[in-house]
């Protein structure tokens, strides 16, 4: 079992609760980006996505790709984004990255394997690539001690959902609506239907994300979920606060969300 | 066939699925709705009853003996009139295709993607035709340069939407279009314009352009009672230039040629020529991108060939030696264009036009005696942006 998933399990076990917080790397800066990260991880963060900027990222909504765009014209490359994750190795962290698939095969999938696993990365992300195509870099990543996290989404079939779990690792990644970053998302009985679909096919922790924007989505989707990733509502704070204000408007919205999710579960 | 599927959707290396989980069911109901189709005598009775009476074919295969006159060598020249498909290109004849697909699939919106405006306004048209919701994608820049496109698509009830990011063209407008689908899917069909994206998009659209080879391929055996030493297209994601080869993939003697766009100082969009493997719109081909595997930014004078990817069967066809790949410049092709226009009274459009600059070279050949040239649309959308040495 990768350490990833260990780490996720165990919280559970405790009877935690996760939230997991996504950050663009490069975004406002990179110095910003690897504090916020940072500052994340000493709240309670146990997991964090770093996010590698991409020209073309279709699974994501204006906020990200704003500050995609951004963080491409600062330089943000994937050599750079892992050498950030290397210095969050002092924190008591998994950073799990997420990063569209050409960055990955530009730099070679062994290669993209090995780096992640020296920079002490935890698990890597691919929007698009989908369970068809993941097989090799699994295995390259896997070798490294890597969890590959898979996607579900309210669309998957049961097929698809079985063949999905079968070789998932670390934790699953749940959709929550059909939609790209930053849309709305799903009402608390839609979330509750679709974890527990998904819980009939894996006992992997499951983290919901996609228009998780503040304590109280956060709080539904944990009521049915074992953890909440959020990311545009963050960046979004980031983007109307370009001066110095970003950075507190930012962990202020981490530290109501890390309230919400201790609230003792009342359903 | 000389292209072998090692596997579903896979032209040697090239191809697969690499999309969102979220679009995954779609794309593979999609298959299985194609896999149908393919064999329902039905569907292929209305395809062709649409393909004679609202497209118009089969378009003619004209010889261009003028244009020949000007030309090195001797070489005949005959020209595939696609540009007199309804709505001025071959797009038409995809779009045809994947309309009854989407009804098949009980779909009543349809989305797509467009550059040079030439599939959004075949998309528009079908959807016209069969009372279906349909908005397009297009780039704010090619909204400029292609402007009488983007009206005749309202003309036919589509709604236009500019794609505001990155470089504003084909190839953003084809990112919002899978942004919208992902939101959409449930009801949603994307019409693909070219032979790129997921499987089963490149074999698809190939499947329904493929008329254009067949027809081209019994024409010229009646009109000169052979097979041509090459047959000749513009490539921009490659659909024309598939739907010509597919006529002749099997004859091994028939070289294929394909043009990109060589474009000028300000840059290209030669996929095939400069590219490397690389992933973008769902499938894995050859692609123009930095050393970090951004997509690099792309130029062309015409809409329809600026774009950084290019076809996974075509990346194949040129890897294994089948296809041959030329360019030819932004100027080159303004060139051909008003030579056509003055020797044959065809204005073509800008993108084919890049094909006709490459007869300059391979006339020369003394083994091309026979082209055949996809001639693949007609340039009236492209009189507001001609410059005025080629129009005056
Ligand atoms: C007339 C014409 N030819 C060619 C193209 C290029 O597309 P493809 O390479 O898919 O044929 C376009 C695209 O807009 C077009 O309008």
């Amino acid at each position: 079992m990768t350490a990833l998933e260990r780490a996720c399990r165990d919280r559970r076990q405790r009877g935690e609760k996760a939230l997991v917080p996504f950050l663009t790397a490069g975004f406002p800066d990179e110095r910003t980006s690897l504090e916020l990260l940072a500052a994340c991880a000493r709240r309670g963060c146990e997991v964090v996505e770093i996010g590698v900027p991409f020209s073309d990222p279709v699974a994501d909504g204006p906020v990200i790709q704003q500050a995609s765009q951004a963080a491409l014209a600062g330089g943000m490359t994937l050599r750079r984004a892992l050498d950030l994750v290397t210095e969050l190795k002092d924190e008591a962290v998994q950073p799990v990255m997420m990063t569209y698939l050409n960055p990955v095969l530009r730099l070679g999938l062994d290669e993209f394997a090995r780096r992640s696993a020296r920079a002490g990365c935890a698990g890597v992300i691919v929007p698009d690539l989908s369970s068809e195509e993941t097989a090799p870099l699994r295995d390259a990543l896997s070798g490294e001690g890597v969890a590959l996290v898979d996607l579900v989404a309210p669309t998957t079939t049961e097929d698809r959902m079985a063949a999905i779990t079968a070789t998932a690792g670390g934790f699953l990644y749940l959709v929550a609506v059909a939609g790209v970053t930053g849309t709305t998302s799903a009402n608390a009985a839609d979330l509750q239907s679709f974890t527990d679909r998904v819980r009939r096919h894996t006992d992997l922790p499951l983290y919901v994300g996609f228009g998780i924007d503040g304590a109280v989505k956060a709080r539904e989707a944990v009521q049915a979920a074992d953890g909440a990733i959020v990311g545009s509502a963050l960046i979004r704070r980031l983007l109307d606060n370009p001066d110095s204000g970003g950075v507190t408007a930012v962990l202020d919205l981490v530290d109501e969300m890390l309230a919400a999710l201790s609230r003792r579960t009342t359903s | 066939m000389s292209t072998e599927i090692t596997r579903a959707g896979r032209f040697g290396p090239f191809g697969g699925q690499y999309v969102p989980e979220t679009l995954m069911p779609a794309i593979t109901e999609l298959a299985a709705a194609h896999i149908e189709a393919l064999a329902d005598p039905a569907f292929a009775a209305e395809l062709d009853a649409l393909l004679a009476d609202f497209a118009g074919r089969p378009t003619p295969l004209y010889r261009a003996r003028r244009l020949e006159s000007v030309l090195p060598g001797e070489a005949q020249v005959w020209l595939k009139r696609e540009d007199l498909v309804h709505t001025g290109a071959h797009k038409l004849n995809n779009c045809l295709g994947q309309v009854l697909l989407a009804r098949r699939m009980g779909k009543r919106r349809i989305i797509a993607e467009t550059g040079a405006g030439q599939h959004g306004v075949a998309t528009a048209a079908v959807c016209a035709h069969f009372g279906l919701e349909c908005t397009v994608y297009m780039g704010e820049t090619d909204m400029q340069r292609q402007r009488p496109n983007v009206q005749r698509m309202r003309l036919f009830g589509a709604e236009v939407r500019p794609a505001l990011t990155g470089s504003r063209t084909l190839k953003d407008a084809t990112s919002e279009a899978i942004r919208d689908w992902v939101a959409s899917v449930a009801t949603t069909h994307y019409i693909i314009g070219s032979v790129v994206g997921p499987h089963p998009y490149p074999s698809l659209v190939a499947d329904f352009q493929a008329v254009i080879g067949r027809e081209a391929r019994e024409q010229i055996f009646a009109a000169a009672g052979r097979l041509p030493s090459h047959a000749l297209a513009c490539i921009g994601g490659g659909s024309n230039a598939m739907g010509l080869f597919r006529g002749f993939l099997d004859d091994g003697d028939v070289r294929l040629v394909g043009v990109e766009a060589g474009g000028g100082p300000e840059g290209h969009a030669a996929t095939l020529g400069k590219g490397d493997p690389g992933v973008l719109h769902g499938t894995l081909s050859l692609l123009l991108q930095d050393q970090d595997g951004q997509v690099a930014p792309v130029h062309s004078i015409s809409a329809g060939l600026d774009y950084p990817g290019v076809g996974p069967q075509l990346a194949h066809l040129k890897d294994s030696g089948r296809l041959a790949v030329a360019s030819a410049t932004d100027a080159e092709a303004l060139d051909a264009l008003r030579s056509l226009c003055r020797l044959e009274g065809i204005l073509p459009a800008l993108e084919t036009a890049h094909a006709l600059a490459h007869l300059q070279t391979l006339a020369a050949d003394p083994d091309a005696d026979l082209i055949v040239v996809n001639l693949s649309g007609r340039g009236d959308k492209d009189l507001d942006h001609l410059p005025p040495e080629v129009s005056a």
